[in-house]
C-alpha cells in the first residue's frame, strides 16, 4: 500500500467522522427475511425450526425489530414463490435508509459452481437471491448465509452496500456447519460486544461467532470443516483477520433502537460531543495503518482522554440532582 | 562397508530380470518318506545328523549332504563336536570342497579364524562350493578386521553375478549377502525375493533376507520373512533368534518364546545368550549379563560382540582396569571393530549415560568411518546432551549415506520442524516451547521449573550442572521422537540428565495428563541423575521422581488404585532387587506404572522408617558405584531380604483397611440416593466409601457426589472440605478443582479459590474461563502481577473478548505499579471499544 501524504492522511481524518457520525439511520426501519429450508431428516427439521424461532424472537427481543418487520418462511412454506413474494413485500416496505436482513439457515448445496439453497419445491441459486436483493431498494444489505456450502453464495450475492456472512469459505465445505448454532448464542452474547457501545454490529457478531467456533474445532481437537467468512460491497471475502477492516459490516448494527434523544439541550449538547469523539476515534483508528504508529498513539491517546472526560462529565451531569 | 566401488544398481535388476526369463521352478517338493536331507529341512536335527553323518561315512560328500549335516550339528549346539568331526574329515578328504567349507566355517563360529581362512583359500575356486567359500572368506575376513580386504571380496562376488559367472540358484544367496554388506540394500532385497520366489523353501535365505530387512528397520517385512522359514522349519534357531529380537519391545510374550525355542534346540547359541544379555544390562543386573556372555564365549572365546558386551557391563560398573583389557580384547582380533563401541555406546544409553555414549559413538566412527548407524547413535545423543547442532550434522552426514535408518530419518524430520519453536531462558534453564503455545505458557513453565530447581536442589542439597535444556512438544510423536527417535512412546516426559524433553498440554486430551506433575517428575529426575553421575538405578530414580511429585503439590503423584490395590494383595510388587524389571520388562499389562507407585512407597518408607537424608547416602553410595545391595547395607543397615520382609509389612499395615468391595457398593448405593435427592442417606454413604478408600479419586468417586449432596444440603464448608480432601489424591481432577473455586470464592475465601484455579492451570492451561476466573480471584486477591499474567494469556489464547481482557490487564498492572504498561493495555482496551465506561474510569486514574 502506498502510504499517503500527510495531507491526504488528514483529509481522510476529516472526512470519515462525517461518514460515521452521518446517520446509518438507526432509527430507521428494517426488514428482516428468516428463511428456513427444507430439513430432510427429523434431526434437522427440529434443529431449523429452533434456529428459526431462536432467530425472530431475538430480532424482535433483543434487537428491538418491529414485528411485522420480521418475516419467517420455513420448510414447506419456504417454497420459491414464497419467497419472491416476500421479497417483492420487503422491497414495498424498505427505502434508501433502511437495512434489509436475509438470514438463510437450512442445508446449501455446491454443484457445476452454482450454489443452490435447498427448498421445498425447486431449490433457488445464488443467482436467483441476488436477482431478488437487486429489487430491495434498501441502503444496506445483510445476509447471514448459514448453510453448508455457503461460502460458495459470495461470489454471486456481492454488491456494493451489501455484507455477507457465511459459515463456510467455498461450496465443498459440504458438512454440517456449526457456525450458525454459535451465531445465536453471539446474538445473546454481550461479551460479543467487543466495543462496547451496546449495539452489535455485524462484524462483531461475525467476529465472535468465528472464534467460538473455531475454538469449538480446537478443544475438541478435530479438523475444522468449516471457515466461515465476511465480505462486504463485493469486495473479497476474508476471515477474521481480514487485511482491511471492513467498515460497513463495523458500521451495521443488529439494534433497531431509536437514537436517545433528550429534552435537556444541555445534555443533548453534551452527548453530540460525546457521540463525535467516539466517531472520531472510530475514523481514526480506519486509518491506523496509513500513519506512522507514534503520530498515531499520541492521537488516539488524546481522543481517547478528551472522550473518557467527556463521558465523565455526561454522569456528572446526569448524576445532579 | 565400501571397499571398492561398485554401481550394481540396474545392472543387478537387469540379471534378476534376465534369471527370472530363464528360470524354471527351484522349489523342492516334499517327500512322505523323509530322508536325513528332508528332516534337516524339516528342523528334525539329531535324527536327521545321525542319517546324514551315515551318509558322509560312505562317501556322499555332495554339498547338500555335508552342508545339512553341519547344519544339523550347529543347531544343535554341537559346535565342537563339528569342528573335530569336520577338522578330521577335512584330513582324510581334503579335496571334497563342502567338507573344507564345512570344517572353515566350524572354525569361524568357535573363534578359529586364522584356521578357518587356512580352509578357504584353496577352494576358493571349486566349481561346487567355491562361490560359498569366497563369501566365508569375506565374513572371515571382516571378522579379523580387514574390511577393505572383505569387501574387495564381495564386490567381486557381485561382479561374477553381474557377468553371469554366477548363476545358480543355491549361490545367489551369497551374491545377495555381499549386496548386503556392500549397502545396495534395494538390490540385495530383489535379489532375495527372486530367490525366494526360485525356491519358497530356502529357509536361509528366508532368514538372512529377515536378517537384512531387521537391520534396515523394515519390521513387518522382516517378521513375515522369519515366520515364513519357521513355517518351513519351526526349530530353526536363527529364525526363532530374528524373531525374539525384533519382538523382544512389543510383544515380549512372543519375544520370550521364540527365545525359549531357540534354547530348546540349542542351549549354546551364543546370539541368543547375547540376546539375554543384553537385556540383562538394561536391567542393570551386570553379573547376570555377564554369565550369559560368558556361555556365548565358552563357544568362541573371541567373539567381538560378547566381548564389548563384557567391556560395557565393566564399565558400567566403573571397572576401568577390566573395560580396558576387554576392549584391548577385541581389538587385538579386529582392529577395526567399530560396532564394539556402538555397543557400549548402545548399552550406555539403555542405564542413562547419555555422555559416555556420545564418546563411545565418535569412538566407534573413528575406527569405522563408513559405520552410518554409529553416526546415527552419535547425533541422537549428542541431541540428548543438549548439542543439537554438533547432532544434527552427524544426523545429516548418516542420511547423506544411509536413508533406511529410521532414527535418522525421524530425527531430523523433528529437527526440522525446530523452526516453529521459540525459545527463552532462564536463570538456569533453556527452554523452548512451540511458537503456538509459548505465550500461553512460558509463564508457568518458567515459574515452576525454577521453583522445581531452588526447592529441589536445596533439598538434596546439590546444584545440577546447567544450563538445562527443557523442551515441550504439543504433539506426541514429536515428542517420541526426540525421545527414542521412533514414535509410539507411552511415557509423557524424559529426563536426559541435562536435557528434559515432554509432551506439553496440547499433546494429551484435556483432564488426562498433568503436566506440572510431569515437569516436576523429570526436574528430579535431572537431580538424582546428576548426583550421582548418572549410576542411580531406574528403579530408585524412577521412585524418588514419584516421591518428589507428591510432595510439590497437593495431589501430584501416583496414589493407591484398585488395580494397585489388587496387585499388592496378589503379592505382584517385585523383590527391590528385581524391581528393574518391572520398568523395562513388564510382565502383565498394568506392571509399568505399578512399578513407578512400587518405587516411591519404597521411597516413602525409607524416609518414614530411616529419614530422608538416608536417601541422600544412598545417592552417594550408588555414585561411588556401590551394588543395591552394598548400598541398602550400608546406608540402611540392613539387607535387601530384610529390607523386602519389612516393606511388605509395612504395605500390609497401609492397605489393611481399604474395602474395595464395600467402597464400590457403598458408592453406588450414596450415588443413587443422591439422584434421588435423598440427601441425608447421599451424604452417609458417600462419606463411608471415602473413608473405606480414601485414596481413589478416579472416575465415580464419592468425594464429588458428596460435596454436592452437602452443598444441595446448604453445608458449603463440608463441600470444601470434601473437595480439599479429593484433591489430595486426585491429579487430573479439572473440574473438581474449578468447582473448588467457585465454593471458595463465594465462601469469601479469595487465597484458596486461587490456589484451587492455580493448580488446575497444570491440567488444562487452555481454557479461558479459567484464565478469567483465576485473573479475577488473583486481582481480588491483590496479586496483581500473577492476575496480569492471567490476563496476557488469555490474550495470546485469543480470547474473543479483547477490550475487557485489555481492561482488566491493565487494573493488574495500574494496581501493580506498572504505569507505563497500564496506560499501554488501557488504550489497547479503549481502542476497540472507546465507550468502555470502566476503561475509561481507569484512563484517566492511570493519565492523572
Amino acid at each position: 500500500m502506498r502510504a499517503l501524504g500527510r495531507a491526504g492522511r488528514w483529509a481522510l481524518l476529516s472526512v470519515v467522522p462525517a461518514l460515521l457520525a452521518a446517520p446509518v439511520a438507526l432509527w430507521a426501519d428494517s426488514v428482516a427475511l428468516i428463511l428456513g429450508g427444507l430439513p430432510g431428516s427429523p434431526r434437522h427439521e427440529s434443529q431449523f425450526a429452533v434456529w428459526t424461532a431462536t432467530t425472530r424472537s431475538t430480532m424482535v427481543d433483543t434487537f428491538g425489530f418491529v414485528e411485522e418487520n420480521v418475516v419467517v418462511l420455513e420448510n414447506r412454506g419456504a417454497r420459491a414463490e414464497a419467497i419472491r413474494g416476500a421479497f417483492i413485500d420487503a422491497a414495498s416496505r424498505l427505502g434508501p435508509d433502511d437495512t434489509f436482513f436475509l438470514f438463510l439457515i437450512g442445508h446449501g448445496s455446491y454443484n457445476r459452481g452454482e450454489y443452490n439453497f435447498n427448498i421445498a419445491g425447486a431449490d433457488l441459486s445464488a443467482s436467483d437471491f441476488a436477482e431478488m436483493m437487486d429489487t430491495i431498494p434498501a441502503g444496506r444489505i445483510v445476509i447471514v448465509n448459514g448453510t453448508n456450502s455457503s461460502g460458495a453464495s459470495i461470489e454471486a450475492l456481492g454488491a456494493p452496500n451489501r455484507v455477507i456472512v457465511t459459515a463456510t469459505r467455498t461450496g465443498t465445505e459440504q458438512n454440517d456447519p456449526l457456525f450458525y448454532e454459535y451465531f445465536l448464542q453471539t446474538l445473546g452474547d454481550e461479551a460479543a460486544d467487543e466495543d462496547r457501545n451496546d449495539e452489535l454490529s455485524v462484524w462483531e457478531a461475525f467476529r465472535y461467532t468465528t472464534l467460538e467456533v473455531e475454538r469449538f474445532y480446537e478443544e475438541e481437537g478435530r479438523l475444522a470443516t468449516e471457515h466461515s467468512q465476511i465480505a462486504e460491497n463485493g469486495a473479497e471475502q476474508t476471515g477474521v483477520e481480514p487485511d482491511e477492516m471492513p467498515v460497513l459490516a463495523r458500521m451495521i448494527s443488529f439494534n433497531q433502537e431509536a437514537e436517545v434523544t433528550v429534552d435537556d439541550p444541555v445534555l443533548q449538547a453534551l452527548l453530540d460531543e460525546q457521540r463525535f469523539l467516539e466517531a472520531e476515534v472510530d475514523a481514526l483508528r480506519l486509518i491506523e495503518d496509513a500513519m506512522p504508529a507514534d503520530e498515531f498513539n499520541t492521537r488516539l491517546e488524546s481522543l481517547l482522554i478528551e472522550l473518557a472526560l467527556k463521558s465523565q462529565e455526561v454522569r456528572q451531569y446526569e448524576e445532579q440532582p | 562397508m565400501r571397499g571398492r566401488s561398485l554401481n550394481p544398481g540396474l545392472r543387478v535388476l537387469a540379471r534378476v530380470t534376465s534369471l527370472l526369463l530363464v528360470a524354471g521352478c527351484g522349489a523342492s517338493g516334499q517327500t512322505d518318506d523323509p530322508g536325513p536331507l528332508e528332516r534337516a529341512q524339516r528342523g528334525e536335527y539329531a535324527a536327521a545328523a545321525r542319517g546324514l553323518a551315515d551318509m558322509v561315512a560312505e562317501g556322499d560328500f555332495s554339498p547338500a549332504v555335508v552342508e545339512s549335516l553341519y547344519h544339523s550339528l550347529i543347531r544343535q549346539g554341537q559346535y565342537e563336536q563339528a569342528r573335530e568331526r569336520f577338522e578330521e574329515l577335512a584330513e582324510t578328504n581334503g579335496d571334497s570342497g563342502p567338507v573344507v567349507l564345512a570344517a572353515a566355517r566350524s572354525n569361524r563360529l568357535t573363534g578359529n579364524y586364522e584356521r578357518a581362512l587356512e580352509h578357504v583359500e584353496p577352494i576358493l575356486t571349486s566349481a561346487d562350493v567355491g562361490v560359498a567359500a569366497m563369501y566365508e572368506k569375506g565374513v572371515l575376513l571382516e571378522t579379523v578386521g580387514r574390511l577393505d580386504e572383505s569387501a574387495a571380496i564381495h564386490v567381486e562376488l557381485v561382479e561374477r553375478f553381474q557377468d553371469g559367472i554366477i548363476t545358480n540358484t543355491d549361490q545367489l544367496v551369497y551374491v545377495a549377502r555381499s549386496l548386503w554388506a556392500l549397502d545396495y540394500i534395494q538390490e540385495a532385497n530383489e535379489l532375495f525375493r527372486f530367490i525366494v520366489g526360485q525356491n519358497p523353501r530356502d529357509k536361509d535365505a528366508l532368514v538372512a533376507w529377515g536378517d537384512m530387512l531387521a537391520d534396515k528397520y523394515q519390521n513387518p517385512e522382516s517378521l513375515a520373512s522369519y515366520e515364513d522359514a519357521l513355517a518351513i522349519d519351526p526349530n530353526m534357531p536363527e529364525a526363532n533368534l530374528g524373531l525374539a529380537s525384533l519382538l523382544a519391545q512389543e510383544n515380549l510374550e512372543r519375544s520370550e518364546m521364540a527365545l525359549e525355542a531357540v534354547f530348546d534346540e540349542n542351549p549354546n547359541h551364543p546370539e541368543a545368550h547375547l540376546l539375554v544379555a543384553r537385556q540383562r544390562i538394561a536391567a542393570e543386573e551386570y553379573a547376570e549379563a555377564d554369565e550369559e556372555t560368558g556361555k556365548a564365549l565358552e563357544v568362541n572365546p573371541r567373539l567381538a560382540p560378547a566381548l564389548a558386551l563384557r567391556a560395557a557391563t565393566s564399565f558400567l560398573r566403573g571397572d576401568s582396569e577390566q573395560f580396558e583389557s576387554h576392549v584391548a580384547e577385541v581389538l587385538e582380533t579386529n582392529p577395526s571393530y567399530g560396532e564394539m563401541y556402538t555397543i557400549l555406546a548402545d548399552q550406555s544409553v539403555m542405564v542413562r549415560f547419555y555422555g559416555q555414549a556420545v564418546e563411545f559413538a565418535r569412538e566407534a566412527v573413528r575406527l569405522d568411518p563408513t559405520d552410518w548407524d554409529a553416526y546415527s547413535l552419535l547425533g541422537i545423543n549428542l541431541m540428548r546432551i543438549g548439542e543439537i547442532d554438533a547432532g544434527r550434522e552427524a544426523l545429516e552426514t548418516a542420511y547423506a549415506n544411509d536413508r533406511y535408518n529410521i532414527w535418522t530419518v525421524n530425527t531430523l524430520t523433528l529437527l526440522d520442524s525446530f523452526e516453529n519453536f521459540e525459545r527463552l531462558e532462564t536463570e538456569h534453564f533453556r527452554i523452548m516451547l512451540h511458537q503456538g503455545e509459548r505465550a500461553a505458557l512460558a509463564g508457568y513453565v518458567t515459574e515452576l521449573l525454577e521453583e522445581a530447581y531452588d526447592t529441589l536442589s536445596a533439598k538434596y542439597r546439590f546444584e545440577p550442572e546447567g544450563p538445562i535444556v527443557f523442551e515441550m512438544f504439543p504433539e506426541h510423536d514429536d515428542f517420541a521422537v526426540r525421545t527414542l527417535g521412533l514414535p509410539g512412546l507411552g511415557a509423557l516426559g524424559v529426563s536426559f540428565g541435562k536435557v528434559v524433553v515432554m509432551d506439553s498440554p496440547s499433546a494429551r486430551p484435556p483432564g488426562e495428563f498433568n503436566w506440572g506433575g510431569t515437569l516436576w517428575h523429570e526436574f528430579a529426575h535431572v537431580i538424582t541423575l546428576q548426583i550421582t553421575d548418572h549410576k542411580i538405578p531406574r528403579w530408585f530414580s524412577e521412585g524418588l521422581s514419584v516421591f518428589e511429585e507428591k510432595r510439590a503439590r497437593p495431589g501430584w503423584g501416583e496414589d493407591l488404585r484398585p488395580d494397585f490395590l489388587s496387585a499388592i494383595r496378589e503379592g505382584q510388587f517385585l523383590p527391590i532387587a528385581d524391581l528393574n524389571n518391572g520398568f523395562i520388562r513388564p510382565r502383565f499389562p498394568g506392571q509399568v506404572p505399578l512399578s513407578y507407585y512400587q518405587a516411591s512407597l519404597v521411597c516413602d518408607f525409607i524416609e518414614e522408617m530411616h529419614g530422608f537424608d538416608s536417601i541422600l547416602d544412598m545417592l552417594a553410595l550408588y555414585k561411588d558405584n556401590r551394588g543395591t545391595a552394598e548400598v541398602f547395607e550400608t546406608a540402611l543397615g540392613i539387607s535387601l531380604a530384610q529390607f523386602d520382609r519389612e516393606f511388605n509389612s509395612w504395605l500390609d499395615v497401609k492397605t489393611a483397611l481399604v474395602d474395595a468391595e464395600g467402597f464400590g457398593e457403598r458408592t453406588a448405593a450414596g450415588h443413587q440416593a443422591l439422584v434421588a435427592g435423598d440427601l441425608p442417606t447421599a451424604i452417609e454413604e458417600l462419606s463411608r466409601a471415602v473413608e473405606m478408600f480414601p485414596e481413589y479419586s478416579g472416575e465415580q468417586n464419592p468425594y464429588e457426589g458428596l460435596a454436592r449432596a452437602y452443598e444441595m444440603d446448604g453445608n458449603t464448608a463440608a463441600a470444601i472440605e470434601t473437595l480439599e480432601q479429593l484433591m489430595a489424591y486426585s491429579e487430573y481432577g479439572y473440574r473438581p478443582l474449578l468447582e473448588l473455586a467457585r465454593l471458595k470464592r463465594d465462601a469469601g475465601d479469595i487465597e484458596g479459590a486461587a490456589e484451587s484455579l492455580g493448580l488446575a492451570m497444570y491440567i488444562s492451561p487452555m481454557e479461558l474461563e479459567a484464565h478469567r476466573e483465576y485473573g479475577e480471584v488473583l486481582l481480588e486477591g491483590g496479586r496483581f502481577l500473577e492476575a496480569a499474567r492471567e490476563y496476557e494469556v488469555l490474550l495470546a489464547l485469543d480470547t474473543p473478548d479483547v477490550a475487557t481482557t485489555y481492561y482488566q490487564l491493565a487494573s493488574a498492572q495500574y494496581g501493580a505499579g506498572q504505569l507505563p504498561e497500564a496506560r499501554r493495555s488501557i488504550l489497547e482496551s479503549l481502542k476497540i471499544a472507546p465507550s468502555f465506561e470502566e476503561a475509561q474510569g481507569l484512563l484517566l486514574q492511570i493519565v492523572r
